[in-house]
């Protein structure tokens, strides 16, 4: 099959598997990436999302499977002979080297003529403004320019693919999100297919255009960032994706599309999940605490949710540009809630041991079999 | 008050960890040193201690004469032996230095790159040499080199050749033993600075372009540069002034300084210009020492 060059399947991963002696880390994955796109990996530590990665960048060969990169089956290859290049969560600059030296060391190995690699390594450097540093050795530079260097030192190689692993894990949050957007500047102008891990969902739901959730060797549910906040495909992606309110419910009946769930004695909810559910069954209710509003039980609002519910609140505290709420229920039902401050805002009396209602969207609800 | 306390405090605890060695050194170090450099001023007389006193006092005068005798040294410029023997001790311990490097960077990786749970077994089995005097290792290596000794019987046997070589009391057979002695600590100060190389450096060079083996000479090499240094002093160093090894199995035939000055010492009573052999070895030796606690201090810095 010669279709080499096609937008949509740039780079395929076929039934891919890698075991360990008894341990499978990859077990059967299949996923196509996209030329042009910002892919992230997302999954806890031994989901397997870093020996995928070391598959693709090729340190390890596949039990199974294999990978096509642009028409080209790349198993069995060396790293030195693919058209991808890594960079690394420690960066791994070569510290004898000066900053001009481990940027233009992939192009001297790939047999660049001197003139060339310097003046391709100097248009490098000022693309990520590191020209003032060339000179300098990795140790004299700080977190925020050694991650740069390690940047320029694979983009200058112009690779199909670039793997990321990690790559802000060693920045603190103020630079994280600076460099977060240089990054994808510097993608999106030179147009190259980014393959990015990490474990911060953070992280992946800025940076990516999509997003696969690792989870035991397995890829358990793939889409943009948007689709696997709203409407994710299991509890798993739910909890493992933001925060979460969880309950443990029994459904009570179908109203047309209202499903009733009773969480306990006290309460129970109108849930529009675009499903019939059947009744008796017993199952997990999760909404998202920014889906749901709070108001002061004598307050004049009347919200026109199908919920509202009576609570006391337990906790406030207070985060800065959002308060969250723990409001119980009754029942042993306590419910999170989180809201923006904005400056009109008229909750702020609301303190712990106030009555209070809480409006409670149908639609903001999922259903999983529990 | 109480901070002033403390200050003094501290300062005087930083003086007493510091005192020991200071001490230690000064008591076998420098006080031993000057007597050497003493006794390399002075003349050699058949009294006991044989050699002139450097300082007299005048009692009548009421001064204190010293006299410096520079003819040890001019002595041993004059005497090409001498510079014979620094020269025969440098090739020798260059060589060796070299041929310890050759045979222990291939050693070290291998232990550097083996299983973590290896590793100890490894530098043990690399130490066990030691837990046997070095002079027995010697006479062991006169059992195997002499010319009815295991080597060349086995030569003899497997037909390589006729009649048994010649190796015992050769050049050949220091280096051979030096080698062998001193391999270790070739050894061991690489295996430092190789076990702690982070090999993700390689896999970034490799993910870059280069093949293993110019990895190798791109990352690993120079990276251990330090431990280079380390092992190649520590071989260098003693191997300058080593006198069992080649005594025993080179006789005659290799002259190096750690001799010289043994017969110098003891077969010719000649205090003074042993003591003068012994003040320019150090000062020749000083140099490559320099060099060793420079790289020191750049690595732990």
């Amino acid at each position: 099959m010669m279709n080499s060059g096609t937008q949509s399947d740039f780079i395929r991963i076929e039934n891919i598997v890698k075991k360990f002696g008894e341990v499978t880390a990859v077990n059967n994955i299949s996923l196509n990436i996209h030329q042009g796109e910002v892919f992230c990996l997302l999954g806890g530590s031994g989901s397997g999302k870093s020996t995928l990665l070391r598959m693709l960048a090729g340190f390890d060969d596949p039990t199974e499977g294999r990978v096509i990169i642009d028409g080209d089956d790349i198993s069995g290859k060396p790293p030195e002979r693919l058209p991808v290049n890594m960079m690394f969560q420690s960066y791994a600059l070569f510290p004898h080297m000066t900053v001009e030296k481990n940027i233009g060391y992939g192009l001297r190995r790939d047999g660049v003529s001197k003139a060339e690699t310097k003046q391709r390594v100097d248009e490098i450097l000022e693309l990520v403004k590191l020209t003032p540093f060339a000179s300098r050795k990795p140790s004299q530079l700080s977190g925020g320019q050694r991650q740069r260097v390690a940047l320029a030192r694979c983009i200058v190689k112009r690779p199909k693919v670039l793997m990321l692993d990690e790559p802000l894990g060693a920045l603190d949050k103020k630079l994280r999100e600076e460099t977060q957007q240089e990054l994808l500047k510097i993608q999106r102008d030179l147009g190259l297919t980014f393959i990015v891990v990490t474990h911060d969902q953070e992280e992946a739901m800025t940076m990516a255009d999509r997003i696969g959730i690792m989870d035991m060797g397995q890829i358990v549910q793939v889409g943009p960032p948007r689709e696997l906040y709203e409407n994710p495909n299991s509890m798993f992606i739910a909890d493992f994706v933001g925060s979460l309110n969880k309950f443990k419910g029994v459904v009570q009946g179908q109203e047309g599309d209202i499903t009733v769930v009773r969480l306990s004695e006290e309460v129970s909810l109108k849930i529009h999940t675009g499903f019939e559910h059947n009744t008796g069954d017993e199952v997990m209710l999760t909404t998202r605490p920014e889906k749901l509003e709070i108001f002061a039980a004598d307050s004049d609002a009347k919200p026109t949710t199908q919920n509202i519910v009576d609570g006391t609140v337990a906790f406030v505290s207070y985060m800065g540009e959002q308060t969250n709420y723990s409001v119980d229920l009754g029942g042993g039902v306590i419910v999170r809630i989180a809201e923006q401050n904005h400056h009109m805002s008229t909750k702020v009396s609301i303190a712990a041991g106030d009555k209070v209602k809480v409006a409670w969207p149908a639609r903001a609800s999922h259903l999983f079999s529990a | 008050m109480s901070n002033l306390y403390r200050q003094i405090q501290a300062r005087m605890g930083k003086t007493f960890v510091l005192l020991p060695p200071y001490l230690w050194m000064f008591l076998f170090f420098l006080l031993p040193f000057g007597f050497v450099l003493k006794i390399s001023f002075s003349e050699s007389i058949i009294a006991s201690p044989p050699f002139a006193a450097l300082f007299e006092y005048d009692a009548d005068e009421g001064i204190l004469n010293a006299v410096f005798r520079l003819f040890n040294y001019q002595y041993l410029i004059e005497d090409s032996l001498y510079f014979k023997a620094y020269l025969g001790s440098f090739k020798v311990a260059s060589i060796s230095t070299v041929i310890c490097l050759l045979i222990g960077y291939p050693f070290a990786l291998a232990i550097a790159r083996s299983p973590k749970a290896q590793q100890p077994l490894l530098l043990l089995a690399l130490m066990l040499p030691f837990w046997t005097s070095l002079l027995i290792r010697v006479y062991a290596w006169i059992g195997i080199l002499r010319q009815d000794g295991v080597l060349n019987n086995i030569l003899l046997w497997v037909g390589v050749i006729d009649e048994p070589l010649l190796l015992l009391q050769t050049t050949f057979a220091t280096y051979v033993g030096v080698v062998y002695a001193y391999l270790p600590f070739m050894v061991l100060p690489l295996y430092a600075t190789l076990e702690k190389q982070d090999l993700t450096l390689l896999e970034a060079s490799r993910d870059l372009g280069s093949s293993p083996i110019r990895s190798f000479f791109d990352i690993t090499l120079p990276l251990s540069l330090a431990g280079i240094i380390s092992g190649s002093m520590l071989v260098f160093i003693p191997v300058i002034g080593e006198f069992v090894i080649p005594t025993l199995l080179s006789g005659e035939s290799t002259l190096m300084i750690g001799r010289v000055l043994w017969t110098e010492f003891f077969n010719n009573r000649d205090w003074p210009v042993a003591s003068a052999v012994a003040i320019i070895m150090l000062a020749v030796l000083i140099i490559p020492i320099i060099i060793f606690q420079n790289q020191q201090a750049k690595q732990e810095g």
